[in-house]
């Protein structure tokens, strides 16, 4: 079961992320925007979260504090987990209900307490706590073995 | 456990982890029909669930073949 995160839900995560950036790898083709291939790539740091949590659950495999089995319906949690961090932490400022949160919000104290900028910074380190932490008291000890 | 079961082994995981991948890739992306100013043809949601379960169980299936390399090399003992 170890070698199923090894050879396969890291792998699978990991291609997961960097197809989702295709429109990204595009212009690397193009001599015009190579430059600017790397420049960005992944800074809503979605890639490291995955791969933490990968590490994480590699750790508790070995320590025996989660149990799976090789199948991949045992890894669903691990894999919903990580989609919802690409999603989340990818298209944040593009969800328009969390922007008109905060407009609702600003408009409700009549003046602008934080900047936009500092709010979606805030949700994201939210969102990121809520599904990492989420995931490890609520879904780690779940097995669909 | 000899090579062929070990071979077999592997690609019902790998098979297993494209599928469970891929149906959850295609809930995903099904999840853009949900908004209303966003316009899908009839064919979108069949289209993205046979391209997903295909494309994903392809790419199981290439870990799982690296796994079995792996796991070959690991095991010396004959077939």
């Amino acid at each position: 079961m170890y070698w199923s995160v090894v050879f396969f839900l890291a792998p699978l995560l990991c291609l997961y992320g960097v197809l989702g950036r295709v429109r990204y790898v595009t212009p690397a083709f193009n001599s015009s925007h190579a430059t600017n291939f790397f420049q960005g790539y992944d800074s809503h740091l979605s890639l490291v979260w995955v791969l933490f949590l990968c590490a994480v659950v590699l750790t508790a495999l070995v320590k025996g504090k989660i149990l799976r089995s090789t199948h991949g319906i045992s890894f669903l949690p691990e894999m919903i987990t990580a989609v919802f961090l690409f999603h989340v932490c990818t298209n944040l400022p593009k969800y328009s209900y969390v922007i008109k949160a905060y407009h609702k919000g600003m408009s409700y104290f009549q003046t602008e307490l934080l900047s936009q900028d500092f709010y979606l910074k805030c949700v994201y380190v939210l969102l990121v706590m809520v599904a990492l932490m989420g995931y490890w008291f609520f879904f780690s000890e779940m097995c669909f073995c | 456990m000899n090579r062929y079961s070990m071979f077999v082994s592997c690609l019902k995981t790998g098979a297993s982890f494209g599928i469970v991948f891929g149906l959850l890739a295609t809930l995903c992306d099904a999840l853009f029909m949900l908004t209303a100013e966003t316009y899908i043809t009839s064919s979108y949601p069949i289209s993205i669930f046979i391209f997903n379960i295909t494309f994903w169980s392809g790419a199981a299936f290439i870990m799982s073949l690296f796994q079995w390399f792996f796991l070959r090399q690991a095991d010396p003992s004959p077939s």
